[in-house]
């Protein structure tokens, strides 16, 4: 069996560091590569050994497989990682590291190709009994066939890319007379992304919610789900809050759930770890959706309800070794909430926040999980992912969760860029989150209360102490002699007088008596 | 010293006094706002700018909030909030109070003292023809000089003050007809 020493990390930000902490507490070796604009990151200072890869762009450095594999047989790395995004889900890029003589961290080749299209996937979860989101389960290439899967489903319908992720190929279609333009936008928008135009249609579903169940298989052909993720909090298909457990599974539903993705998971011949998701509706009828065939951001909260490492497993399927655990030592315990810390500006409609982080306060406390890329002086550029951190918190409930997370989120103090701290706090303290009415409609729906207005008396009286501290900081700038803040007009002919500037001679001619 | 405070809005008018005691805040405005003891706490700032963290125990109650200068004024982040602000002292607070709405273009108007103060200098007479910005006269008050100008173009119809007078806040100082 091979016994894995020294592990590159094909990844950067908190997902490179959390893979760099996993390495440090097994006695792994870790290896990072670094772009141009990451000399000075975490995870580079945190690896065992950190090696350049290029430029800042992505196509340049962290997307260059040849850089990588360089890196690898330079630095004697026995095995990779690829984390998530990049090149986690490039089923070439597995096999280009298989025939370089190294273990990849990840599902084998053949299963990646297999689930990674969404059409296959499709077939492969129908061929093992997995119901699906009723669809076209054939690619739709020309208007004849759009009209006709369209009526056959029902309207509204979507059409999505076989290829395809995050929203990219993706349109929702209400009536007969915008298929033609959805059809052509969805085909040109996937050929571009995806290098594939293929696209096929699923019933639109409203008003369900997103629910993905974590699974682990190892080369022995054991299979075990950890239990779901409720990932219903999503804005323009991009999760922002994810749970477990889902405040409307129960163990019935759980189990059904797991054997499902497991049966889907064994079809395929996976291994590793991997995430299947479903859509589940108000009557918790479920559909399969699609299996992402990696490491996901959001698994600490599958870890922190199950106590199982995800990584650590990941590392032992690679080393050939059978799990840890069965299906019966996975237990689901407490409530885990996890939110999605990006360099967005709420207050500007969620436009991407560059700049440098000025200051920084993290939280801490019992409960409380961070994993970031954020340090003080640290840059957030146009060249990555606006997401820089993820923060986990546990409790006994749900609503302990909740409170610990808004607990966390106040305490989450991080300047010079704007996040979407706010926002998180904002959707805590909405009543049907609270009450965990939620689906992936929600955020939408929420935007349009005016969140952003509403002021209750505590609002109020923090409006009130930001005047205070407004003329306070004011007032010790014109005590210590500067001009700070707003300058002064010119006020006589002789040229610009400012009030700070009388008060410092003043003080000089006090100072000197 | 008073500072008046535009927020979100609404505007605070805080007379800040220090003591031996501490620091104390009187409101101005709204004035039926009680005092408050404060406690004012720098925890790491930036000199020159400002931009930092600051504690405040406000009457016993703890904040914590962060400070970035803006073009004017700052912007105040605390909680889920990010308010903008402008720190006015009285005398600036008094000046943008007098000038006159840039909307009107013709007819009469008549600019008040936005202050009591002694006139330094009267700088224009009846019958001058001034643009806008024209400097009217000079109006000393809070220890400094203050520019008084002409908000638009027109005709200086009548000055009311003499250099040399104590004027109180109000007085008509001058006319001007477009």
């Amino acid at each position: 069996m091979p016994k894995i020493s020294k592990i590159l990390i094909a990844n950067r930000g908190e997902i490179a560091l959390r893979i760099v902490r996993a390495c440090a507490e097994v006695g792994i070796t870790s290896v990072a590569v670094f772009s141009d604009a990451d000399r000075t990151a975490l995870h580079v200072r945190a690896a065992d050994e950190a090696y350049p890869i290029g430029p800042a762009p992505s196509r340049d450095s962290y997307l260059r497989v040849d850089k990588i594999l360089e890196v690898a047989r330079k630095s004697g790395a026995d095995a990779i990682h690829p984390g998530y995004g990049f090149l986690a889900e490039n089923a070439d890029f597995a096999q280009a590291v298989i025939d370089a003589g190294l273990i990849w961290i990840g599902p084998p080749p053949a299963a990646m190709r297999l689930l990674g299209d969404k059409l296959t996937a499709r077939h492969t979860a129908q061929a093992a009994g997995v119901p699906t989101v009723p669809g076209s389960d054939v690619a739709v290439d020309d208007l004849d066939q759009a009209v006709a899967a369209a009526e056959r489903i029902g309207y509204p319908v979507l059409i999505k890319a076989s290829a395809g992720g995050g929203g990219k190929g993706m349109r929702v279609v209400r009536s007969k007379d915008e298929l033609e333009a959805a059809l052509r936008t969805a085909q040109s928008e996937a050929q571009s992304s995806f290098g594939s135009g293929v696209v096929y249609f699923e019933k639109y579903l409203e008003h369900v919610r997103h629910v993905e169940i974590q699974i682990l298989a190892d080369s022995h052909g054991n299979a075990v789900h950890l239990g779901e993720r409720e990932c219903s909090i999503q804005r323009r298909h991009q999760k922002l809050i994810e749970e477990s457990p889902s405040p409307v599974v129960d163990a019935d539903l759980r189990a059904r759930m797991g054997s499902v993705a497991v049966a889907a998971a064994l079809a395929a011949h996976y291994t590793s770890a991997g995430t299947v998701e479903f859509l589940l509706d108000k009557d918790r009828n479920f559909y399969f959706l699609e299996v992402n065939t990696r490491l996901q951001v959001e698994h600490p909260v599958t870890e922190w309800v199950t106590g199982i490492d995800i990584v650590l497993e990941q590392f032992r399927v690679a080393e050939g070794k059978p799990l840890s655990i069965t299906q019966d030592d996975v237990e689901v315990r407490g409530h885990a909430i996890e939110c999605r810390i990006a360099a967005e500006d709420p207050f500007n409609n969620f436009a991407p926040s560059l700049g440098t982080i000025a200051s920084l306060a993290e939280p801490g406390g019992p409960g409380v999980r961070v994993d970031s890329s954020m340090y003080r002086g640290g840059k957030v550029s146009i060249y990555y992912d606006p997401m820089i951190a993820k923060l986990i918190v546990w409790a006994p409930t749900r609503e302990h969760a909740m409170t610990r997370m808004r607990r966390a989120l106040e305490e989450y103090g991080v300047r010079g860029i704007q996040t979407n701290i706010p926002f998180h706090l904002a959707v805590l303290g909405d009543a049907a989150f609270q009450e965990g009415r939620i689906d992936t409609g929600f955020v939408e729906e929420f935007m349009a209360t005016g969140w952003l207005t509403q002021k209750d008396a505590h609002d109020k009286e923090l409006e009130r102490t930001a005047a205070y501290l407004g003329a306070l900081v004011v007032d010790q700038k014109r005590l210590a002699g500067g001009a700070l803040g707003r300058q002064s007009q010119p006020v006589n002919g002789t040229g610009p007088v400012h009030d700070g500037s009388k008060w410092r001679v003043a003080g000089r001619r006090e100072a000197m008596r | 010293m008073k500072y008046f405070v535009e927020i979100e809005n609404q505007e605070f008018g805080l007379d800040v006094h220090h003591t031996e005691g501490g620091t104390i805040i009187f409101p101005v405005q709204p004035a039926d706002d009680p005092a408050v003891a404060i406690d004012f706490a720098t925890v790491h700032s930036n000199v020159e700018t400002g931009e930092g963290l600051y504690s405040i125990i406000a009457n016993g109650k703890s904040y914590q909030l962060y400070v970035e200068p803006q073009e004017t004024g700052f912007r105040i982040v605390v909680w889920r909030h990010r308010f903008n602000l402008d720190v006015l002292t009285e005398r600036e607070w008094r000046l943008k109070k007098v000038a006159p709405r840039q909307a009107i273009d013709t007819g009469t108007i008549t600019l008040n003292a936005p202050m009591p103060g002694l006139v330094k200098a009267v700088l224009v007479s009846a019958g001058d023809v001034v643009t806008k910005g024209h400097r009217l006269l000079v109006l000393e008050a809070m220890k400094m000089e203050n520019d008084i100008s002409a908000p638009r173009q027109g005709t200086v119809r009548t000055v009311h003050v003499q250099a040399g007078t104590v004027i109180e806040s109000g007085k008509p100082l001058v006319t001007i007809e477009s």
